[in-house]
């Protein structure tokens, strides 16, 4: 089995490197060697025992694989990739890539399928459904990650084995888009206690503090903290502010994370920050050539991980 | 390579389902050949299945399904001595077709069901070649392919609508396929002999009576036949084999005969001067294995390359080995014999078995005062016209010394009783008989011109040697016992019907639309078979020639093989390029629009948007305002809202050419 994967992958970089763009490539499936072979069979026992009817059957079976080969190719010719956009994630974990495949004629396009010969495929989130004419449809895919770091995607194949599933056709077209592995969060240490020093934070968790006003929805703040009563009341999309004497606004410090490894000090960033994203707990992130100031939400969060993504040792 | 939309597709409720009922459908075909347990089997599994699509019956266990396959094979294995040949294969393809459908969990299962179908129909066509069975061909191999169509159509739609893509696809592979069939180069030379199968209905090497009672129940067709000129009803009498030992009412072939070879046979001298040559094309089911029927003597038998012939005691012909198909032979036949009749043949057809002495008396005194040939068989057959035989096709048991109860108690039989008992007598009177099994009579078809000789015209009757004219004469003592069964065929026989109600039968109305029902299937069918039949490597070549190819060889065929499918495929290919409109109907719509607005000055910049287009034009022609806005607001609805309805698109269009 591995022996397999492997020689599928090595192929699969060989065509990554010779294919060229927009070239629709073709080859049998399994079952399509299976099905040539029956016809040669067929062909035979046919002139065996001079029965046409048999040599009817042989040639039905190389009629429909004809008609299948142009179909499988003419199927796949002309269909645009539209968008493609990843998510990120963590290093062992997964990513969602969704991409959008366009039917520029007026044949409807059946059972295409969108692969990233560069990641390692995972399943499929949605059945496909056929592209009709003239439509779009999106297609999205979850993909494993491995190590850290920022990945680009640079080709993508679209493939079919419609009508009769006796040949497959792929052809690559090229992308240009990023994604974003996280360092996999891990280490046992708690949240650290050092807060940051001279910045007087007006935010704050929602547990225990005084209510100080309202200000205006922005689009990086957690549904949890909209005020649905005002909103009820006619008042528009309005965030609770809290303010407390004793404001927690915690800094996640490269240099204090007890870890040896530059990874490990990474990884437990990486942890720190799921647990502030999860309580809603404000932070500041220190790295050694990079300050992120005091903040939090979705926004602040994805930057932060993506700055661990992009770290570089220093000094290396 | 597979998505797992393939596989939740295959393994849904409907297409397990669909897939139960093609199985279903193939293995049917197969029920009258195959061992009854055996389709038993194919049955509790496919009933399992469906049980378990519906009811979530609980599946067997793939111990016990391995288990219960590799024992059926062992019996198919018991059973036919082999796993060759397409019986076995058969009996395999429909126990694994059947457990597989128990087993079926995977997108893979269904493919291997489809293949597995394929084969299952390859596997009938090779035991029938009827019109039915192409006509369940053409039907079935449609159901597979829609079958496997469907299986990669990512379409969750159940409508009638979602079959015709499979129906457009079967529609673009006809050409093709009819061109494949038409080109590709026939081998006809046998590679390999099968064994004859067990269903065949034969001439056995006895006749026994009971053995030909048996074919006359049987509404098969035996052969159909065609000859150059008339032949009277009462002439065509198609001799199949030569039984030469008596044992009374059984008469077997001679031991000898097996011996027999072309150079023994004695010519006839001055033959030549008074014969009549009559040629006949035969055409003859497969299931009467080695025998070949012929009229009279032939002089000339040839058949298409893959069927050898060889020559039996008698002047009768046999195929070499037993035959698997359909065949196509041509004849011509002397009237009378063209060998003489040897010494020592004369003692083996003088040979007499036990019989009792009341027998013996009779042949004494029926051979009282005659001394030609000719009056001692008119004797026996006045004998038996006087002492009221009568003809029927359930005697009842001749216990005892058979002959002697059958001349003197039951006095009724058919043919083979009145055969063998005509030609025992003749040989206890001195005159050198055999009995000669084959068919008698046949219905003629105005159509084809062929007549059709069906398995219950079988008939017995004897030939007596004539020293007197020097040859052998037919003597048929069913024409005097039974003379309807001869004049009418073995069919009005069977209806027990008597001259006069049988020319009123066959003057009814029901009774000619009936015949001309039956002439037209028989035309339809022996155009057909014809055709499959003919159409070799020969017929090819014809076909050639035809179409200006002067000398043509399988080459030739191969170059025009390839030429051609080169020249559909790339046919195809533009089929397929030109279903590709470039431009969506819509958009061509708007930019006809766009050009209208150019013509009185509003120029749409590339890239500007439709709202700000109708704003800028609304303000250069505020006259139209309504115009141009309700159709740039359809267009907008259309293009972007997907409100895409054919009449829509049709009162916008209207609308713009309005413009």
């Amino acid at each position: 089995m591995s022996l397999k994967r492997h020689i599928s992958k090595k192929i699969n970089q060989l065509m990554l490197k010779f294919a060229r763009k927009n070239q629709v490539y073709i080859i049998p499936t399994r079952f399509g060697a299976i099905f040539l072979c029956s016809i040669v069979f067929i062909l035979f026992v046919g002139a065996i025992y001079s029965n046409n009817l048999v040599n009817l059957l042989s040639f039905f079976l190389a009629s429909i694989t004809i008609v299948s080969m142009v179909q499988t190719h003419d199927n796949l010719k002309g269909v645009k990739l539209k968008m493609i956009r990843a998510s990120s994630g963590f290093a062992e974990s997964y990513i969602t890539v969704e991409t959008t495949l366009e039917n520029p004629t007026k044949s409807t396009r059946f059972n295409l399928e969108v692969r990233l010969p560069e990641l390692e495929f995972y399943e499929e989130i949605e059945e496909s459904v056929p592209i009709s004419a003239f439509a779009r449809n999106r297609f999205q895919s979850v993909y494993r990650t491995r190590g850290r770091g920022v990945y680009k995607i640079m080709k993508a194949r679209i493939s079919s084995i419609y009508p009769l599933g006796l040949f497959y056709a792929w052809t690559y077209v090229d992308t240009e888009t990023q994604y974003f592995v996280y360092p996999k969060t891990s280490g046992k240490q708690s949240l650290p206690q050092d807060s940051v020093e001279g910045e007087t934070s007006r935010f704050s968790n929602a547990h225990g503090e005084d209510f100080s006003g309202h200000r205006n929805f922005q689009k990086a703040d957690s549904p949890s903290r909209i005020d649905w009563k005002a909103f009820a009341r006619g008042r528009g999309i309005l965030i609770k502010e809290f303010k407390s004497g004793a404001s927690k606004s915690l800094l996640l410090d490269y240099q204090s994370c007890p870890q040896d490894q530059s990874e490990a000090k990474l990884e437990q960033l990486s942890q720190w920050i799921e647990i502030c994203r999860k309580k809603e707990i404000p932070f500041a992130l220190q790295l050694p050539d990079q300050y992120l100031a005091t903040g939090m939400g979705v926004r602040h969060v994805k930057k932060s991980l993506e700055e661990l993504a992009k770290f570089k040792k220093v000094g290396s | 390579m597979r998505t797992s939309a393939l596989e939740k597709k295959a393994t849904s409720k409907s297409y397990k389902l669909y897939v139960a009922i093609m199985v279903t459908l193939n293995i049917l075909p197969h029920c009258f050949d195959l061992p009854a347990w055996l389709i038993i089997i194919a049955a509790i599994f496919i009933i399992w299945s469906i049980l378990n699509i519906y009811r979530n019956f609980k599946l067997p266990s793939v111990l016990f399904r391995n288990i219960l396959v590799a024992i059926s094979a062992g019996f198919i294995y018991m059973n036919y001595k082999t796993f060759f040949g397409p019986d076995p294969a058969a009996a395999l393809f429909v126990v694994v077709a059947a457990v597989k459908l128990v087993d079926f969990t995977k997108y893979r299962d269904g493919m291997i069901e489809i293949i597995l179908c394929y084969f299952l129909l390859l596997t009938h066509l090779l035991h029938s070649q009827s019109l039915g069975t192409t006509l369940f061909f053409t039907v079935d191999v449609f159901i597979i392919t829609t079958l496997m169509h469907q299986l990669h159509k990512n379409d969750r739609r159940q409508s009638m609508r979602t079959f015709l893509p499979s129906l457009k696809m079967l529609f673009l592979a006809m050409p093709i396929w009819i061109f494949l069939f038409l080109v590709f180069p026939r081998f006809s030379a046998s590679l390999m002999h099968a064994k004859p199968s067990q269903s065949a209905t034969g001439f056995s090497a006895n006749l026994t009576p009971g053995s030909i009672s048996q074919l006359l129940q049987s509404d098969e067709t035996a052969f159909h036949v065609k000859f150059d000129h008339s032949v009277r009803n009462d002439d065509m009498y198609f001799r199949g084999a030569i039984l030469s030992e008596s044992e009374g009412l059984t008469w077997k072939k001679s031991f000898s005969d097996d011996k027999t070879d072309l150079k023994n046979f004695e010519q006839k001298k001055g033959h030549s001067q008074n014969f009549r040559l009559t040629r006949q094309e035969i055409v003859i089911e497969p299931s009467f294995q080695r025998a070949l029927f012929t009229l009279d003597f032939p002089v000339v038998v040839s058949s298409s390359e893959s069927a050898r012939i060889t020559k039996k005691e008698g002047e009768i012909y046999e195929f070499k080995e037993a035959r698997q198909s359909r065949t196509l032979y041509t004849v011509e036949s002397s009237n009378s014999n063209i060998e003489n009749l040897r010494a020592e043949d004369r003692v083996q057809y003088l040979q007499v078995p036990k019989v009792s002495q009341k027998v013996l008396d009779l042949a004494q005194v029926l051979s009282k005062n005659t001394t030609t040939t000719q009056q001692k068989i008119s004797k026996i057959l006045t004998y038996f016209s006087s002492q009221k035989f009568y003809y029927t096709l359930e005697p009842g048991q001749m216990p005892g010394d058979g002959m002697t109860t059958f001349l003197f108690d039951k006095k009724g039989g058919f043919c083979e009783h009145y055969a063998a008992t005509l030609s025992t007598l003749a040989r206890l009177m001195g005159i050198p008989s055999r009995v000669v099994v084959g068919f008698q009579g046949g219905k003629f078809n105005e159509i084809t011109d062929y007549f059709v000789v069906k398995t219950a015209d079988a008939h017995a009757w004897s030939e007596v040697w004539s020293d007197e004219e020097n040859t052998w004469v037919r003597v048929d003592p069913t024409v005097v016992v039974a003379p309807i069964r001869i004049r009418y065929g073995a069919e009005a026989y069977r209806e027990g019907l008597t001259q006069s109600s049988l020319l009123e039968a066959q003057n009814s109305m029901s009774a000619q639309i009936s015949t001309n029902i039956f002439f037209a299937i028989d035309t339809v069918t022996t155009k057909w078979n014809n055709f499959l039949l003919k159409y070799d490597f020969a017929y090819q070549n014809k076909l050639l020639e035809g179409l200006g190819f002067a000398k043509s060889s399988r080459l030739t065929l191969f170059i025009l093989l390839f030429a051609g499918l080169a020249a559909l495929t790339a046919a195809l290919k533009i089929y397929f390029s030109s279903q590709k409109a470039k431009v969506d109907p819509i958009l061509s719509l708007y930019h006809l629009f766009c050009r209208k607005l150019e013509a009185i000055g509003v120029t749409r910049s590339r890239t500007e948007g439709p709202e700000h287009l109708m704003s800028r034009a609304i303000k250069k022609l505020p006259e139209r305002q309504q115009a141009i806005e309700s159709i740039l607001k359809k267009f907008i609805e259309i293009r972007y809202l997907g409100q895409k309805s054919p009449s829509e698109m049709k009162s916008l269009r209207q609308s713009i050419r309005k413009f």
